[in-house]
């Protein structure tokens, strides 16, 4: 806009104002650290940087100057500069830390008398890649900005597929759900083959598959056409072709509905890259080690625009995310690239922790250099700085769950954390439980690890936030009920003489069986309904009372619903009858009066609390389905009395009684992770969870699952590649050692993660005699520990303790 | 987990000081608005000025009214099409509001271009980064405020304003709106916000303290603070009262900066005391708290309180519309309350 008068300082100058700046808050200057200064330096021949950054070594610090150094040396304005970040809540840290550092270096200029122009660094592009090409294809493709194309989230993707997937996708996605040896490629590895045979779990695998499908094949092999492995190793010969044609059906129901998933805005995105080039001089790119393909491919063709730099900040130690798509290889391949077209390539380093105590890095870098990574990582010397402090030894706390539990809690509990501090009080230090699988489900087994240490540490008052607890949509849970209460508004389920020799037996509209169905009070669909709806009535009324007679706690709610449907019918009726009003009441609307009934306005700030919150989401995603459609369910609810006095119901509401249904009881539903949870609470995360993230205390626990080979084949096969498996029991099995190694790799990856999240305390907790799924020792911690000796603790008998010294 | 507080000007300090408890249940408890009324008119306006700023930007003449027009019914369907609605008004109602405000008798109004040809930033994103004591912010050590300064204007035929805000306790940051006319000199830098309301809205002064602290973190940013704050009352059919200019000092401007850090620390006690109690969190405007229950919603927020599904056993809500069914013949329970009244949603 014209008039901003722009002043670039010198190299030299910026240097001196940013050490000055790091010193004024504390940090050490870049003065005497020749690494991280070469890298905030934007150098006159750079075009791709890549910066291998070790856990704790304050990459987000360089980043950020280097950023800056694009903006006030280079001059580069603010806009033509992305910054694309791994979640929303690391591109929150980036965008605060630009923001405190822009102030105080232009605070810092001012002083010494240069006059640096603003770096409007709220212009900066800072966002995950999928919000970034959402904002870009809505800045510069008008079509996309025309058509009202909204990104949806993998919710209501699923239950787009749910509703839509038979007649949008047609036969080839029954022939591709029912090709076992692809499918087996794509179930959880504990999984006995029975995935997918419900709804949901079909509209699960359908998206997986096309996510691989457009995040993997695509940007490998579709230009030279390379048959998908799968078909080539296992048939059939038109799987490739089926697989096209699925893309091809789902983008087009997409383009049909206004909306687009996050796979297939990546797709889009890259196509129409080639209009943005002129917009963009500088990519960022955080976390490079977790890129998939179709990102890879995005990231290396802002090098076909001419000027365009990239700067590609990693750690391959630290790549987790394979099971959703990503390729380590992707990041070891970007030298290769760069040569390749003709492109400069620098490779830089962060090797000092600067979040760890000594022992901590120590024990990490033992664990790293002991396992199959030391072979697989690129080389690195990671170390704690000078004048570290050496810190407590990492433990390993080993006994029967239960004391284990205990012990954790006690130590928590006297560390003062899980509570919320007193105004003007101390704070308490944070702490985390990590572990590779945070279910709260009760299996064959019993009680989930996860769920006994949740109730060892609410036993002593403490909050925690577990939110992939898999058990949201548990029978107990607000979800659940209010799911329940939604299907016998519309199917109630009553007692009929429908039996046998006109024996009484349960009866509802929705039952698929048109005698029964006949004696139902609502008149019954035109089309199949899953029948989870139904249940979830039944269970609700059940635990609480039967069905003829609700106890106390739900009568209100039966009784309300009761009333509110005759009062829908008598206004529909009246409307028809000439009436001047019309029923307004909608869905959402009747959830937030059921929401003011004593069971649910008494949550308090609890689980159930956010539960109900959750509810009120999930039902978001059931009208955006049908946003653009002419029957919307955000549209309000009529009910209208047939002759035979029976109420009829519009099959969108069937619909969403089915979808629903399936949904919850197909699916392990989490809970939603917001922060105001989270705050004040101890952690129990997965490690994947814990990516990004830091506590003063880390426990490290459930570490024993094995290297599946499911992810990596679906790499290579998805990359072209005729990688030999056989599929037995439900599972895929392989004798190549490659994916043998990248399995074993990955799972040590996640453990290497989990210990390096400790600033202060590290402890990994077993039991010996469990028998749990993925209750044993990783084999690499126990190697870093079995030379230790034991003892038994203090204050705990029942529990050992290991010190790595 | 994170030790970040991000907040946001308007949809936290401005919406908690409007009501704590609506605040609480879909800021803190993430409760889904099951009624979109969010302004489909405010983003209209905002995406008109920002479309027109650029037009002339890029072609060097101003846009035809037709032209206005044909954009904003595109854009209306984006609109439409993401979700968000006209809360009552029809399209053509809602289209034409906005054009014959920024063009009556279908001639662009000329404050409108005056703005647009001083235009130095539309939608100038305002960040600020404050480190806090983390025992006084639930354990937050930095807090984020964010906010969109609508446009920063560099006056070229320079405006004259008939309304200025007059300070009436600069130290506690209250003031009405006066009549002493001030004349804008070429040259002057302006941060300009665009409000939907009319211009006797009871939020003024908060609107006010808004665009000042804006100031403030726009100084810290530029070196230099802007002349003045304006705010633009766009749906004011009175011409004359749609403008309302506010002189800026230092001393203003620290003492808003202070007053916005103390609402975030309000805000935190809401925090503290929805966490302890999430139905303890009383209903109805902030500022009003001294008044006794049932006279805390002015009529500004009434409009958000009859859509609000958190209603029904809101004590303020409830109080306030007894008051006014105090009349013999009226219903026990009003409409808005009633949980079986299926002709409001």
């Amino acid at each position: 806009m014209g008039a901003v008068v722009t002043e670039n300082i010198s190299t030299s100058d910026f240097f001196e104002l940013v050490d000055e700046v790091l010193v004024s808050i504390g940090r050490a200057g870049l003065e005497a650290d020749e690494a991280r200064r070469s890298i905030v330096e934007v150098q006159a021949n750079d075009r791709v940087l890549q910066i291998l950054a070790g856990p704790g070594s304050g990459k987000t610090e360089v980043i950020v100057w280097r950023v800056l150094f694009e903006l006030v040396v280079c001059g580069t304005p603010s806009s033509r500069v992305m910054v694309t970040t791994f979640t929303r809540k690391a591109a929150l840290e980036i965008e605060a830390r630009l923001v405190e550092r822009s102030d105080l270096f232009l605070t810092a200029a001012r002083a010494h008398g240069l006059n640096v122009a603003d770096p409007l660094i709220h212009d900066l592009r800072v966002g995950t890649i999928h919000s970034l090409c959402d904002s870009l294809l809505g800045e510069f493709d008008t079509a996309y900005m025309e058509a009202g194309t909204e990104l949806m989230d993998e919710m209501e993707a699923v239950v787009r597929v749910a509703r839509d997937g038979r007649w949008a996708l047609r036969n080839c996605a029954d022939r591709l759900v029912s090709n076992e040896a692809l499918v087996s490629l794509f179930r959880a590895p504990w999984d006995d083959g029975r995935w997918p045979s419900r709804m949901m779990e079909r509209a699960e695998c359908l998206l997986a598959l096309l996510g691989q499908h457009i995040e993997t094949w695509i940007p490998r092999c579709a230009a030279t056409t390379t048959p998908n492995g799968v078909q080539v190793v296992h048939g059939p010969p038109d799987l490739t072709a089926d697989l096209i044609k699925l893309e091809a059906r789902w983008s087009e129901y997409l383009d049909d509905k206004g909306a687009i998933d996050f796979a297939t805005l990546q797709k889009r995105f890259l196509e129409r890259q080639h209009l943005f080039f002129d917009e963009i001089d500088h990519v960022f790119v955080d976390e490079f080690q977790d890129t998939n393909p179709i990102q890879f491919a995005i990231h290396t063709k802002w090098l076909e625009s001419g000027g365009t730099r990239l700067t590609a900040v990693g750690d391959d130690d630290q790549s987790l995310y394979r099971f959703r798509g990503s390729d380590i290889g992707c990041f070891a391949e970007l030298e290769g690239v760069c040569s390749k077209q003709g492109v400069s390539f620098r490779l830089e380093k962060l090797e000092h922790n600067y979040r760890s105590t000594k022992t901590i890095v120590a024990f990490s870098e033992a664990y790293r250099t002991s396992t199959v990574l030391q072979h697989v990582s690129m080389p690195k010397n990671l170390r704690a700085p000078n004048g570290a402090a050496d810190g407590s030894p990492p433990r390993l706390l080993e006994g029967l769950w239960s004391d284990v539990c205990a012990q954790v809690a006690d130590e928590i509990d006297a560390l003062g954390a899980g509570r919320i501090p007193q105004p003007g009080g101390p704070v308490a230090p944070s702490v985390a439980i990590l572990l590779f699988s945070t279910s709260e489900r009760t299996g064959r087994n019993g009680n989930a690890a996860a769920l006994d240490l949740r109730v060892a540490l609410e036993e002593r008052g403490l909050r925690v936030y577990n939110p992939r607890n898999k058990t949201a949509a548990a029978p107990d849970s607000p979800v659940s009920e209010l799911l329940a209460l939604l299907s016998y508004l519309i199917d109630p389920v009553t007692r009929a003489p429908a039996g046998a020799n006109g024996r009484m037996i349960e009866v509802w509209a929705s039952c698929n069986n048109e005698f029964k169905a006949s004696f139902a009070l609502s008149a019954p669909p035109t089309f199949g309904l899953s029948p989870a709806h139904a249940a979830f009535q039944k269970r609700f009324r059940k635990a609480h009372g039967t069905l003829d007679t609700p106890d106390p706690d739900i009568a209100p709610l039966i009784s309300y619903i009761d009333d509110i449907r005759k009062q829908l019918v008598d206004a529909s009726a009246a409307k028809k009858n000439g009436a001047r009003r019309s029923p307004r009441l909608t869905l959402a609307g009747l959830v937030a009066r059921l929401l003011t009934f004593d069971r649910y306005r008494d949550a308090g700030f609890t689980r159930e609390l956010f539960r109900e919150a959750l509810f009120t989401r999930l039902l978001e995603a059931q009208v955006a389905a049908t946003r653009l459609t002419n029957s919307s369910l955000d549209g309000p609810l009529e009910p209208e009395r047939r002759a035979d006095g029976r109420i009829e119901w519009p099959g969108k509401f069937w619909n969403f009684l089915s979808i629903f249904g399936a949904l919850l009881d197909n699916t392990a539903l989490d809970d939603i992770e917001v922060d105001s949870f989270a705050t004040n609470a101890i952690g129990l995360l997965t490690f994947h969870q814990a990516k990004g993230l830091e506590f003063d205390h880390v426990y490290v626990g459930l570490t024993g699952r094995d290297a599946a080979p499911n992810p990596s084949l679906r790499t290579k096969l998805f990359s072209g590649e005729a990688v030999p498996y056989v599929v037995d029991a439900g599972q895929p099995v392989t004798r190549d050692p490659d994916v043998r190694m990248l399995s074993e790799a990955d799972r040590e990856r996640e453990i290497y993660v989990a210990v390096t999240r400790a600033k202060e305390r590290l402890t990994v907790i077993h039991d010996p005699s469990d028998t749990r799924p993925l209750s044993e020792l990783n084999e690499g911690l126990e190697n870093l520990f079995k030379t230790r000796p034991q003892q038994r603790l203090k204050g705990r008998p029942t529990v050992q303790v290991a010190e790595f010294k | 987990m994170s030790e970040i507080l991000e907040v946001s000007y308007t949809g936290d300090i401005l919406a908690h000081r409007r009501c704590p408890r609506s605040w609480s249940f879909e800021k803190q408890a993430q409760f889904h608005p099951y009624e979109q009324v969010q302004a489909m008119e405010g983003r209209l306006l905002h995406h008109a000025m920002e479309w027109l700023s650029r037009r002339y930007r890029e072609t060097g003449s101003h846009a035809r009214v037709d032209e206005l027009e044909d954009q904003l019914a595109s854009y209306f369907r984006v609109l439409w099409a993401r979700g968000i609605k006209t809360a009552f008004a029809s399209k053509k109602d809602t289209l034409d509001r906005i054009v014959a405000n920024l063009f009556p008798a279908r001639k662009m109004h000329p404050t409108v271009t005056a703005l647009i040809e001083g235009a130095q930033h539309t939608e100038y994103e305002i960040r600020n980064v404050r480190k806090v004591l983390p025992s006084d912010f639930a354990g937050k050590s930095r807090v984020l405020l964010t906010g969109i300064v609508d446009l920063v204007v560099q006056q070229q035929n320079a405006l004259t304003y008939d309304r200025t805000w007059a300070w009436t306790d600069r130290k506690r940051l209250e003031g009405k709106v006066g009549t002493k006319q001030k004349a804008a000199k070429p040259g002057d830098v302006e941060i300009w916000d665009y409000k939907g309301t009319r211009s006797g809205s009871v939020y003024i002064p908060d609107y006010v303290r808004q665009v000042v602290t804006y100031a403030a973190i726009y100084k810290e940013r530029m070196g230099e603070p802007p002349r003045r704050c304006v705010l633009f009352f766009v749906n004011e059919p009175i011409r004359e009262e749609q403008l309302l200019a506010v002189e800026v000092d230092d001393a203003l401007l620290a003492a808003c900066v202070d007053w916005t850090q103390e609402q975030v620390k309000r805000l935190q006690q809401t925090v503290v005391a929805f966490e302890s109690d999430p139905l303890a969190v009383e209903g109805g405007d902030l500022r009003m708290r001294a008044n006794a229950v049932g006279l805390r919603v002015p009529v500004e927020l009434r409009q958000q309180c009859t859509a609000c599904g958190r209603r029904f056993d809101c004590d303020e809500y409830r109080a306030h519309l007894a008051k006014g069914a105090k009349g013999s013949g009226r219903r026990k329970v009003h409409p808005d309350l009633d949980r079986l009244d299926v002709f409001k949603n």
